[in-house]
């Protein structure tokens, strides 16, 4: 049975491998996010009626770039309430 | 969770759980899997009903909207062979979106027990329909390609590539379930959080909640839904065109 002097700093290495994880993934996913964004309102400027086949493809890039951060949170929760 | 800081203790990943022919099953989720089933079905049934070749009703413009935009998607990218993807998409379309909408739903017990939860909240159906995709795309690309094609393919553009092109392949169910699953657990916990902040530090309490079930149910749900059945599609078209 470990001591609580060990479970507290598993528990601590826990948590901030979490808050880690989870700022990382933040970041990656609002750059990605931004990336597309950006690329998508300037192809609205270029060409206006293209604008519907824009929106569905920074969808679809939208919806890959937050997987990366949702994959960081399902980590984070493994670390914190499973490997505490 | 910290209950110091909410009003109410979270527990999160809870599910009733029963035993069926020796193994734990999570009854909510069933319940939950069997009526977004019947919802579809009953859809299904009642637009059969009311098909017309004359002016079309509003559930049959959505329906042939939602069948018409996959069979361009298949058109573009495969021609006429890849046909056959075309109901495995737009059920998986259409029953990630309704499972995806229980969440919006509010149907727990006050005693910390939801009765019908977001069935895609659950790690067990997106892994389900992850590896069912996984098995469809693996034997298409047997059946057009041959068992030597398929094992020759991860040697395609370059030799030195074969480690990282498998485990790019078995690493596509975990992507599909991980982010499926992980959007929607995401925002049940969101969700639980909102709903469990104490309404004296954050005054517009019930706001926040609809706002965020509106973005949850507008957002989240249908580009989860989409992104699923698209990456299907894509995968079937590298594998009917046998290339990567």
């Amino acid at each position: 049975m470990a001591t609580t002097t060990q479970q507290a700093i598993e528990l601590a290495g826990a948590m901030i491998g979490g808050g880690l994880a989870l700022g990382g993934g933040a970041i990656g996913a609002a750059v990605g996010d931004g990336l597309a964004g950006s690329q998508t309102i300037a192809g609205i400027a270029r060409q206006p009626e293209a604008q519907g086949r824009l929106y569905s493809t920074m969808f679809l890039v939208v919806g890959l770039c937050e997987a990366m951060y949702v994959i960081n949170l399902a980590f984070m929760a493994y670390f914190v309430f499973v490997l505490k | 969770m910290n209950p110091s800081v909410l009003a109410v203790t979270i527990e999160i990943g809870r599910h009733v759980t029963r035993t069926i022919f020796g193994s734990p099953v999570n009854i909510d989720d069933l319940f939950s899997v069997v009526l977004a089933g019947l919802v579809i079905v009953a859809l299904g049934l009642w637009l059969r009903v009311k098909a017309t070749a004359g002016v079309p009703g509003k559930l049959q413009l959505a329906f042939e909207a939602i069948v018409g935009a996959v069979e361009n998607q298949v058109d573009q990218s495969m021609g006429s062979k890849g046909m056959f993807a075309v109901p495995l998409a737009v059920t998986l379309f259409l029953f990630i979106l309704i499972c995806n909408w229980f969440e919006i739903i509010p149907t727990e017990v006050p005693g910390h027990f939801q009765v019908l939860p977001s069935p895609t909240g659950d790690i067990n159906l997106p892994f389900a329909m992850a590896a069912t995709v996984f098995v469809v795309v693996t034997f298409t690309w047997i059946r057009v390609n041959g068992f030597k094609g398929y094992i020759t393919h991860f040697a395609k553009p370059y030799k030195i590539l074969t480690p990282i092109n498998v485990i790019e392949e078995l690493v596509k169910p975990m992507t599909l379930t991980l982010r499926l699953f992980g959007n929607l657990f995401a925002s049940a916990i969101l969700l639980s959080l909102i709903a469990a902040l104490p309404a004296i530090w954050v005054l517009p309490l019930p706001l926040l909640t609809v706002v965020w079930k509106l973005f949850a149910g507008l957002f989240v749900a249908p580009v989860q839904a989409f992104i699923f059945a698209l990456l299907t599609l894509i995968y079937l078209e590298s594998a009917v065109t046998g290339s990567h």
